[in-house]
């Protein structure tokens, strides 16, 4: 075995060019860094320091957390419904506020404004409303000097309220509602109110309609008096839209002084809900 | 590439120093120049990205042929193919076995018995190191040799 010539394969060389491949490879690699055990070491004493100031200082100042998502957006939604009530009582507590001094002044410039109709001729009372109508329609906000009155859509479903126009309340039912919510309902300021109802009632077309008919449920006016040209939607709260309804004079409809009960219905005829309006 | 160091040396000594026994290694288990390249390569580049740190340069040459096997394992089980045996193929043709009288590691022997064979007579490992590099008992080693020179012996006669 001795005699088999292994010194040849011995001798054997492999060539440069396998060698000079290889370097030439690793010289377009990047060698894996080599990690350092003081960085290492520094890097976990730092950052446990860090945890420990953020238990020590840290953990007292932060406030729980709710703990699963869905939660958290039912709070959201209820913190928001409550702020946007709290808003809207608080606005109207102001409206009720400013309504006993602008009281004085609306009686002031109703007298004044009967001392002038008695001076003038009939004529003068339109040139008045396209006035009065440009400044609603430029100012789509809440008026200082109205009062909102409770909308009674609330107790009115879908199920009991007819929904053609012919199936209007009758008389004597509405005779009976003006009886007992007369009281809530009059706007002691008088013709401007705010009504408050569901979006889903504005079906088709989105605009809202009113008759508005007297004590004896007499109709008074085109029933397609306001349209939503005429409301200013102020306030959208959920599941509720509150609606200013503008004064009648606004749309050129001059009332007597008196009770009257504004019927409002959407496109399709279907009763939204009525107010008691009381113009003095 | 330069300031790495593999047990005293830089990568470039390395491939330049043990070039030889990676090579071999390669060729004989894959008998193939083509795939002895890509393995020959694959060992070296795995010694520069891995930088495993070895003591000595005997454990750095264990580690590459170590490696150098495991490499042809791998390539062989990926390609599946079967090992070219045939004298006449265009890479065996190219390859100067005769010049180096390889072609009993080549072809005559089988695979078990070529590496041991090759590591005892031409790298001048002892058996227990043998043994330690392919992972096998010093037993084994021993009775793969006895039999490799049988073998050699029934083939080249008296001169073996």
């Amino acid at each position: 075995m001795n005699d088999f010539n292994f010194d040849k394969m011995k001798s054997f060389d492999i060539s440069d060019e396998w060698a000079d491949r290889v370097l030439s490879t690793a010289s377009k690699i990047k060698p894996r860094p080599k990690y350092n055990a003081k960085i290492i070491a520094s890097c976990l004493c730092l950052t446990f320091v860090c945890m420990i100031s953020v238990l020590v200082f840290g953990f007292g100042k932060t406030q729980p957390q709710i703990p699963t998502a869905p939660k958290e957006t039912e709070t959201v939604i209820q913190t928001q419904e409550k702020s946007e009530n709290k808003a809207y009582k608080t606005v109207k507590k102001q409206e009720k506020s400013e309504v006993t001094q602008v009281k004085e002044t609306k009686n002031q410039e109703i007298s004044e404004s009967k001392q002038e109709e008695s001076t003038k001729k009939p004529t003068d009372k339109k040139e008045q409303k396209p006035t009065v109508l440009n400044n609603h329609t430029q100012k789509p906000v809440i008026k200082p000097t109205v009062k909102p009155v409770k909308p009674t859509n609330e107790t009115v479903s879908e199920e009991t309220q007819p929904s053609t126009e012919q199936s209007l309340p009758n008389k004597e039912e509405s005779t009976e509602e003006s009886k007992t919510d007369n009281e809530d309902l009059t706007s002691p300021t008088g013709s401007d109110c705010i009504v408050s109802f569901s979006p889903s009632y504005l079906v088709g077309d989105g605009k809202i309609y009113c008759r508005i008919k007297d004590v004896n449920d007499r109709p008074v006016g085109d029933r397609k008096l306001f349209s939503s040209e005429h409301l200013a939607r102020f306030y959208s709260g959920f599941g509720s839209v509150y609606y200013y309804i503008y004064s009648p004079q606004s749309v050129g409809l001059v009332l007597e002084p008196g009770t009257y009960r504004y019927y409002f219905y959407n496109e399709h005829g279907v009763p939204i809900t009525d107010v008691i309006v009381e113009i003095k | 590439m330069g300031d790495e160091n593999f047990a005293g040396l830089t990568f470039e000594q390395v491939v330049r120093k043990y070039k030889n026994t990676v090579g071999l290694v390669c060729i004989m288990r894959l008998k193939n120049q083509t795939d002895a390249d890509d393995c020959f390569q694959n060992t070296f580049l795995r010694l520069y990205k891995k930088s495993p740190k070895l003591e000595s340069e005997e454990h750095l040459k264990a580690w590459l042929i170590r490696v150098a096997i495991n490499e042809c394992n791998r390539f062989m089980r990926k390609n599946r193919k079967e090992v070219l045996l045939d004298k006449n193929s265009d890479d065996i043709v190219n390859f100067p076995y005769e010049e180096c009288d390889l072609s009993w590691a080549l072809f005559e022997l089988n695979d078990k018995y070529r590496e041991v064979m090759y590591l005892y007579y031409c790298e001048n490992y002892k058996v227990n190191e043998i043994a330690k590099i392919l992972k096998k008992p010093p037993n084994t080693i021993k009775t793969l040799l006895m039999r490799g020179r049988e073998k050699l012996r029934s083939i080249y006669g008296g001169e073996c």
